[in-house]
């Protein structure tokens, strides 16, 4: 298992339309993904799980995964994140 | 049947048009689910059931998804994507699955019950924006519960007919919008929502007349009454009188008159009636708007505001990221002119996080913004222009400068363009040497002396909207002194008629961008005022260009005279409404 940490970057946090690009990315891996804020924890491919973890500009949250592509989806998963999710 | 008073509601107007018709009530915010129990052996069909009901749902939002207007189709077309994955989470599904299987409730009663769960946590959310997203659960959960019933109700009525029906509701979601539409509906009141939310963006798009935010819509409005609905005014009329039903019915077709003939306007070209060649350009804001302008004829975009790569974020973005943008834009717009407005934050302008200078100016109009911002912070200047520069390469662009006080801003703002192309030579990167360097005129002490100016720069840009404001020192944010922001202020036409003549008198393009271009009651008067190139937003082409074409020059020149020599206000509107009602 890897873990890494990440700081949300993007104006509106981790809102609707940032949860459903995560979940389009992570579901395209084969490992265990979670994301946790604090003690909550959310399974990275699920779109209400993320919601409910209420993480806003300036969250630091835990990324981690478990899994066979577990490094490669570490990666691009901070690269979204990193990436502001491509917001304007 | 005895006759009902007419009865008016007001509310916010989201999308134009008139509709006229009965209301269909639709009270479904409020899902009310009776606590329900099944048998241990109907616990796989009722299984079965909920799964139908998620793959018509699942079926019913694509549907939806490839059924929206392609311009508008990225925002809203991510928007449904959401909803697709809020009914397709897995963890949802199973949790309801095991609300069936554990506790042997029913469908509706499981996926009630974890909704309500969803909705404490949501409730514990500090973050207003996110907590407001169990909207997007609740909307899902309602088309998930319309699926369970549409099996048990008879197969045929599974869509219910809306046609010539006004749709009354508490609150709408997107699909709720384009069922409408499809089904026939006429229009759309709702008691809740707002004017950006996605619900009525589609409504625009799709153009139903719609108002929202019509607080007790539900408690006033009953099943079967005659409504009309007045979607530039935002106001709903119950129960209509004769006269009142006669007017709206003559608006109505006249409106769709006027629709019809504009959109044979947009293949003439821009001549007014004797023969002048008015240049009809757009403003865009974002690249996006590209779309909608492409199937209009234009004669270039006479505003591009830069902002939009700036805002968002806290960084700037480097050359390279902004040559890429503004080169995709050159080449769609292939030779049609590009003025491009160099960075202008500040005043009603949203400032991004990047931009803080330190000390906060207590009146922002009046602070470091357009062009003061870009000499007080040369690198970033310099990274734009170079960038504006290196695109220019692909088009016909045109450098803007905003908020031009001095002749020496002029000045030192083209020192730093040539230090920029110097910097382009030794990188050895292709630009056109040629592009014309303008101002915005919207400094009352640049347009009084705008002849002076004019020596100094290849062309003008009126911007409205600020020169108002200076001129008459009102901040049109501020409710309380807006109602003396006049754009026929006297004083205000003087300076734009000073403007123009400044323009001819120095042989330089003299264009008018600020909101006034676009507004149909001003057209003439800026026509009689000796201007040849309006630029606006998009959607007013149509109606402007109306104007134009069925306008002659000559025999505006006497009444604009007048105009500017009114000193009563009261009689100065009606000088205008003679203006625009002669032919």
């Amino acid at each position: 298992m890897k873990e890494r940490k990440i700081i949300i970057n993007n104006k509106l946090g981790l809102h609707a339309r940032a949860a459903a690009k995560i979940v389009t990315l992570t579901n395209k891996f084969d490992s265990i993904i979670n994301i946790a804020n604090g003690e909550k924890i959310a399974d990275a491919k699920s779109i209400m799980k993320i919601l409910m973890l209420s993480a806003p500009k300036g969250t630091e949250v835990k990324i981690t995964a478990d899994g066979k592509d577990e490094l490669t989806a570490l990666d691009s998963l901070e690269e979204l994140i990193k990436g502001k999710f491509d917001e304007e | 049947m005895k006759n009902k008073n007419p009865i008016i509601l007001k509310g916010l107007p989201v999308s134009k048009g008139i509709a006229i018709g009965n209301s269909y009530v639709m009270e479904h915010g409020k899902n009310i689910v009776k606590e329900k129990s099944i048998k241990k052996d109907q616990v796989l069909k009722e299984i079965k059931k909920f799964d139908k009901a998620i793959l018509l749902t699942v079926s019913e939002l694509n549907k939806i998804k490839n059924k929206i207007n392609p311009s508008v189709k990225n925002n809203i077309g991510l928007f449904l994507d959401t909803h697709i994955m809020l009914v397709k989470d897995k963890s949802f599904i199973n949790n309801i699955k095991n609300r069936i299987r554990k506790h042997l409730n029913t469908s509706e009663w499981a996926i009630n019950n974890e909704y309500l769960s969803i909705k404490e946590s949501f409730d514990d959310i500090d973050d207003a924006y996110i907590k407001e997203r169990i909207d997007d659960v609740n909307h899902v959960v309602t088309m998930i519960f319309k699926n369970l019933k549409q099996r048990k109700a008879s197969k045929s009525s599974s869509k219910k007919s809306l046609t010539n029906l006004i749709i009354v509701t508490d609150d709408l979601s997107p699909a709720d919008v384009v069922l409408a539409h499809d089904s026939g509906s006429l229009g759309i009141i709702s008691a809740f929502g707002g004017r950006s939310s996605h619900s009525s963006i589609l409504t625009r798009s799709l153009e139903l007349p719609s108002i929202v935010g019509v607080k007790n819509a539900l408690s006033i409005i009953k099943n079967g009454d005659e409504l009309i609905i007045d979607g530039e005014q935002g106001i709903i009329i119950i129960n209509p009188d004769n006269n009142i039903r006669k007017y709206y019915t003559q608006l109505q077709k006249n409106q769709a008159k006027n629709k019809k003939s504009l959109s044979t306007v947009l293949k003439r070209s821009n001549k007014t009636l004797d023969k002048i060649k008015i240049d009809i350009m757009a403003n865009l804001e974002l690249p996006q708007e590209l779309k909608i302008i492409n199937d209009k004829k234009i004669d270039g975009i006479g505003l591009f505001r830069t902002e939009y790569l700036y805002v968002d974020r806290d960084d700037f973005p480097s050359e390279q990221e902004q040559y890429d943008a503004y080169k995709k834009i050159v080449i769609k717009m292939k030779k049609t002119p590009i003025y491009f407005r160099t960075l202008d934050i500040g005043a009603d302008k949203e400032v991004p996080d990047n931009i803080k200078t330190g000390s906060i100016a207590r009146n922002p109009a009046l602070g470091l913004r357009g062009i003061r911002y870009s000499l007080n912070y040369n690198t970033i200047f310099i990274n734009q222009i170079k960038a504006i520069l290196r695109a220019s390469y692909f088009g016909n662009i045109k450098i803007m400068l905003p908020m031009i006080t001095t002749i020496s801003e002029i000045h030192k703002a083209k020192e730093l363009i040539s230090m920029a192309k110097e910097t382009l030579r030794k990188e050895k990167k292709k630009f056109d040497d040629s592009v014309s360097i303008g101002i915005m005129v919207e400094i009352p002490s640049c347009a009084v002396l705008a002849s002076r100016f004019a020596k100094h720069v290849d062309f003008f840009s009126i911007g409205t909207n600020d020169l108002v404001q200076y001129t008459l020192a009102i901040d049109r944010v501020d409710d309380e002194v807006n109602y003396l922001y006049n754009p026929v202020n006297s004083a205000v036409l003087y300076l734009i008629k000073t403007i123009i003549a400044a323009g001819i008198k120095h042989n330089i393009p003299v264009s008018l961008c600020g909101e006034m271009a676009g507004d149909p009651n001003y057209t003439r008067l800026l026509l009689g005022l000796g201007l040849k190139s309006f630029s606006m937003h998009p959607s007013a082409i149509p109606e402007i260009k109306n104007i134009i074409i069925n306008s002659d020059l000559t025999k505006l020149n006497r009444l604009c005279k007048k105009i500017i020599e009114c000193d009563s206000t009261i009689e100065k509107n009606i000088l205008i409404k003679k203006l625009n009602s002669s032919v």
